[in-house]
């Protein structure tokens, strides 16, 4: 097994590229079958992301030659496309396959209408196919085009249910992520007009500290910064998370979210590591601290369950820039932030399913009116609050560890002797006292005294999904250490 | 007039056009409340972008680097995907309200639901509605 896994990566890297492609492209020639093609599907493409994991830790023995590259046809680097696994990439598609998985089965209980059927599975199997291929590409370029079918296959899913509120959450959706992904291109255009290749590799090796560097950072950074929907550049996400199907939401919210701030921390972690500064990293902080006050007081005012998640993410995401000023004092940092960005998806999406679960058995999801659902509803409630405590961070949760872990870090900072880690530390667990008042909010009704009504009935899958994937979310923690140790296996990181 | 000439060179002009473009689709992106500018808008600032890139490729000496060309064409043919949905999206939403323009802000607390997981929800309803009409 160890002698042949190194031989077998490449094909298993391509191959997995390959398989995510042929599935989209089939539900699409094929829609009738559209769901079959995705149900058995996401099981195919989990087993073998899994499959590739194991692959692999079985054959990264040192963190300097663990990177894995497949030069597409044959073409090498400066002119071919090349992709590009390392810990990091491995780390999330593992993510996105468990999350991309309890999606899929969630869908096959929530979208049952058959034209919709038709419409819905091969614009999921799109986003998914996107998702791998942005984690595994290694070429400025190629990301373009994989960011481009990310984006455009999440509007059409956001457009989904046909309302003005959703198409206008749509709309704007994707203007802002037009205007992403050309800010962007520009910063890509750049940095291959002064270096000549588009190689994140051999970008890295080529970049030095200059003007046409410190503009492409801008205008790169600044257009993932919209996509993630990181602090001011956060308002669309509201209107488009609150008004899409259940399962999409969580998959917004959970992953795609996540895959843009994944590609700000590669580009910083790689071409634009020597650009960063002290002062840079505060106003990034700043902004994260900002982004915490601000989406957790609009996640206690709003009125709809999937508006609070909703802003929950703007305010979660805040944790994430908090990050970076502790990622300059200690470089070791970017690996709990990983962890957390991990830890978040997976308890974002249980509880947007949750939610779904419970929005369609009250056929509403105003958060005063639900109580009676609440109380008979034992077992997604359940979910909603284990997956909601993990986000909280209370103890033996994954997102325990996670925010244990940023207030190491946070403490580093103040015993390095920089006075603003106090204000790091303060953030880190007040946004924690925050995430318990809003998840609190949509779980205490089931604790009054009043009527039951379990509202309409709900297909097992809806019922179970939740709660299975806000276990994994709560013991992600026991994970820990094993994502740790993937994160090291990510060549060029501190 | 040989200074003329240098600062006409393709390598600095279309640079300088193209960022001069860039600027202007964000202005309109921003100012303008019309949907249909806005996506506009978006396009001259892709314009720009490729007009930056295919004047980089064009510097110097001898003929223009075909690696710019090829990504300038990829470029189009995503923004032409892209702008073909956006107006789709905006006839549909024109369908619906009436406007062609956003609904402000995020959706109304007591705006009611369309759950397509439930059975009484009738696909496209509004727009079959329309159509009739």
């Amino acid at each position: 097994m160890n002698e042949a896994a190194p031989a077998m990566l490449p094909l298993a890297i391509s191959g997995l590229v390959a398989l995510s492609l042929a599935l989209a492209i089939l539900a699409t020639v094929w829609p009738r079958q559209a769901h079959r093609i995705g149900g058995y599907g996401a099981v195919v493409v989990t087993a073998s992301v899994l499959t590739l994991s194991a692959l692999f830790l079985a054959a990264g023995p040192e963190p300097e030659s663990a990177a894995t590259r497949v030069a597409l046809g044959g073409w090498e680097a400066p002119l071919g496309l090349m992709l590009h696994l390392d810990g990091l990439s491995m780390t999330l598609l593992v993510l996105t396959a468990v999350v991309g998985l309890a999606t899929s089965l969630y869908s096959l209980g929530y979208v049952h209408d058959p034209i919709e059927r038709r419409q819905f599975w091969p614009l999921w199997l799109w986003l998914w196919a996107g998702l791998n291929m942005l984690l595994l590409s290694g070429d400025a370029f190629n990301l373009y085009i994989t960011l481009e079918v990310v984006s455009l296959s999440a509007v059409a899913l956001v457009a989904f249910t046909g309302t003005a509120a959703a198409v206008s959450g749509a709309m704007r959706y994707l203007l802002v992520n037009i205007l992403g992904s050309l800010s962007f291109l520009m910063g890509v255009v750049l940095l291959f007009g002064e270096h000549g290749v588009l190689d994140l590799v051999l970008l890295e090796a080529r970049t030095e500290i200059g003007p046409t560097e410190r503009m492409a950072a801008v205008l790169m950074t600044a257009g993932l910064m919209v996509k993630a929907a990181l602090f001011p550049l956060h308002v669309w996400l509201a209107p488009a998370h609150g008004s899409a199907p259940a399962p999409v939401s969580a998959v917004l919210s959970g992953l795609v979210v996540t895959g843009s701030f994944y590609l700000i921390l590669r580009l910083w972690m790689g071409p634009f590591a020597p650009l960063a500064t002290p002062a840079f990293g505060i106003l990034v902080g700043l902004l994260g601290v900002a982004a915490l006050v601000w989406g957790s007081a609009q996640a206690l005012r709003a009125g709809r369950l999937k508006s609070i998640v909703a802003y929950s993410t703007v305010a979660q995401f805040g944790y994430l820039l908090i990050a970076f000023p502790l990622m300059l004092v200690d470089p070791e940092a970017w690996k709990v932030v990983v962890f957390f960005a991990v830890v978040h998806a997976l308890a974002k999406a249980s509880v947007f399913l949750a939610a779904g679960t419970l929005q369609h058995a009250a056929g509403h999801d105003r958060v005063a009116e639900m109580g009676a659902i609440l109380r008979a509803r034992g077992r997604t409630v359940f979910a909603l609050g284990l997956a909601g405590v993990s986000l909280m961070g209370l103890p033996f949760t994954g997102g325990f560890i996670a925010k244990y872990l940023l207030l190491e870090a946070g403490l580093g900072t103040i015993l390095a002797g920089s006075l603003i880690g106090v204000l790091w530390v303060v953030a880190i667990a007040g946004g924690g006292l925050l995430a318990a008042g809003y998840v609190l909010r949509m779980v205490a009704p089931a604790f009054h005294h009043g009527p039951r009504d379990a509202g309409e009935a709900v297909s097992p899958w809806m019922d179970w999904v939740p709660l299975g994937l806000a276990v994994v979310a709560a013991a992600a923690g026991f994970a820990g250490t094993l994502t740790l140790h993937t994160l090291t296996l990510t060549p060029g990181a501190p | 007039m040989e200074w003329l000439a240098q600062q006409l060179a393709p390598g600095l002009i279309y640079p300088t056009a193209g960022a001069i473009l860039f600027a202007l689709g964000l202005y309109g992106l921003i100012r303008r409340h019309h949907l249909v500018l806005r996506i506009l808008a978006l396009n001259i600032m892709g314009s720009g972008v490729f007009m930056v890139l295919l004047g980089i490729a064009a510097r110097g000496e001898g003929p223009p680097d075909p690696v710019a060309q090829a990504l300038t064409l990829t470029g189009i043919v995503v923004a032409v995907s892209a702008t073909a949905f956006a107006l789709a999206l905006v006839v549909r939403l024109t369908r619906i309200t009436g406007q062609a323009v956003m609904l402000p802000g995020p959706p109304d607390d007591h705006a009611p639901v369309d759950d397509i997981s439930r059975e009484e929800h009738a696909p496209s309803a509004e727009y079959d509605r329309e159509h009739r009409e």
